[in-house]
């Protein structure tokens, strides 16, 4: 265990030591800042619409149809998961395959920690940097509930389903840049598998059969849909372990391919 | 304290390394030669666990690197041809962690870092970024690194290669000073350099030890290049 936190240390350290990390914050903090702008501002306009109409019909009851958890929190934060679709390639990209580039695997190769403790260190540092990535957002929330009383809720299970789905990508980005030392190649295959699970869904209304319910629950989109909703089901806990757990089993797979033990 | 029997490394059908056995026995210090491509890197990385052997096994401290390979890399400390180094790192943080990867325990920790800083030279250099310096020093960064344990085994990939003249006398004294309790391999090019230090001298070409002895014996009659050009010259018009 003080193995994998020296490791988790270090791995943290290297993403703020290296630009990469102020620039990956900036970036993620103007976008979302951006989408949850756009976000409030479109249900802001609604907002006077609907109370023009109500004042107009004389009915109080149609205000009561805006959500600001659906309408706002729940599309910010899926703005936000669409976010880390691009970066978390970014984030990614240089674990393994820098280590293998820079010959400082062979350090760790001959020090004496085990290949799951380097895995472990290097998958928990690199949450632990998304984590932190995405706490400031956390203000926006903030402002919400200082001007108005949307449900707590969903939010929080909402930016669980942001951390798992985070979990992974980080997951799949330590696979990719464990099969190559090119940092572009690695950062490709991060987004291609992650894009696939993004998109998968959008094929599914073609079809109507068994092939829908395996479409459906391969995407991510389906399963975060619900935690956005503020639902929390075994079955999408499920999801997200079950592609953690096999995407962490190939990465030692490849590693054991290379001589790592 | 070291052996290998018998260690063969196959790259699909290149035999890189065909059946290498030596034994070094404790405080020895042992040259390892051979021209480029004999298989002297690859023979290292096999014992130091880099790579796995194709067949064959080496033991170290009476641990066997195939079932104990963690009780073999807390004895080893390894510098490779590249030293494995973390660019955006200073000298003394890059050193403190490997110092706690190596689980240096906590009491020693601060003693070993001045005094490996100290061997090698890096008291002026401590604080800065190890991507920012030259190639001798950053050489001397990974040796202090291979060292900062104190281990009982030292494998040293060309220590001295990039290094200028004082330093390479500097490292030298240094590694004979490390070989009164450390059992140490050690390959290189420089020839003159074995002589002087080695206790033994092991030459391997074309994946197979062709001579394996004690300097003196050796260098009774010629010189150790000449022994050398002699064997790699006879070998190569064998085959």
């Amino acid at each position: 265990m003080k193995m994998v936190y020296v490791l988790m240390q270090k791995e943290l350290k290297q993403f703020f030591i290296s630009p990469i990390a102020y620039v990956v914050m900036m970036i993620y903090l103007a976008l979302s800042g951006f989408f949850f702008f756009t976000n409030m501002e479109a249900f802001s306009q609604q907002y006077k619409y609907l109370k023009n109409m109500m004042q107009y019909l004389n009915n109080p009851d149609i205000l009561a149809r805006l959500n600001l958890n659906e309408m706002v929190i729940a599309r910010a934060l899926f703005n936000m998961v669409f976010i880390f679709l691009f970066l978390l390639p970014l984030i990614m990209m240089k674990s393994f395959a820098e280590e293998q580039k820079q010959k400082t695997d062979e350090l760790l190769k001959t020090s004496p920690i085990t290949l799951n403790q380097i895995i472990a260190g290097k998958y928990l540092g690199s949450l632990l940097f998304v984590t932190i990535l995405i706490l400031p957002t956390i203000a926006y929330q903030a402002l919400l509930f200082y001007y108005s009383s949307p449900e707590l809720g969903p939010v929080i299970t909402g930016y669980l389903g942001i951390l798992l789905f985070a979990s992974i990508g980080i997951a799949i980005g330590l696979f990719a840049s464990s099969i190559t030392e090119n940092q572009i190649i690695a950062a490709v295959i991060t987004f291609v598998i992650l894009l696939f699970l993004f998109i998968i869904n959008l094929i599914s209304h073609a079809q109507g059969s068994i092939l829908l319910d395996i479409i459906t629950y391969i995407s991510v989109a389906e399963h975060l849909s619900n935690m956005l909703r503020g639902v929390i089901d075994t079955r999408d806990l499920i999801y997200f372990l079950s592609f953690i757990i096999f995407f962490l089993f190939l990465t030692k797979k490849t590693m054991e391919t290379k001589g790592w033990r | 304290m070291i052996q290998l029997h018998n260690l063969v490394k196959n790259y699909g059908h290149f035999q890189a390394v065909k059946g290498v056995s030596l034994e070094v026995q404790k405080g020895e210090i042992l040259g390892f030669l051979g021209p480029n491509g004999a298989g002297k890197t690859t023979t290292m990385r096999m014992l130091t666990g880099v790579i796995p052997p194709t067949s064959g096994t080496a033991t170290i401290d009476g641990f066997d690197i195939f079932d104990s390979p963690l009780h073999v890399k807390q004895r080893i400390g390894y510098l490779p041809e590249t030293p494995p180094l973390y660019f955006d790192f200073t000298v003394k943080s890059y050193l403190e962690f490997v110092m706690k990867i190596k689980q240096v325990p906590n009491v020693d920790r601060k003693q070993n870092l001045t005094w490996a800083i100290e061997k090698c030279g890096l008291v002026d250099v401590q604080k800065r970024l190890i991507g920012n310096l030259s190639k001798g020093y950053k050489q001397r960064v990974g040796l202090a690194g291979a060292i900062i344990n104190k281990p009982k085994v030292l494998i040293l990939d060309e220590p001295t290669v990039g290094l200028d003249p004082k330093q390479i006398r500097e490292i030298r004294s240094m590694i004979q000073e490390l070989s009164q309790e450390h059992t140490i391999i050690l390959s290189t090019h420089i020839l003159p350099e074995v002589a002087m230090i080695c206790d033994r001298a092991a030459i391997i070409y074309q994946g197979k030890i062709v001579m394996n002895d004690v300097i003196a014996n050796i260098t009774k009659e010629k010189s150790l290049e000449e022994v050398f050009i002699e064997i790699i010259s006879k070998e190569g018009a064998e085959s």
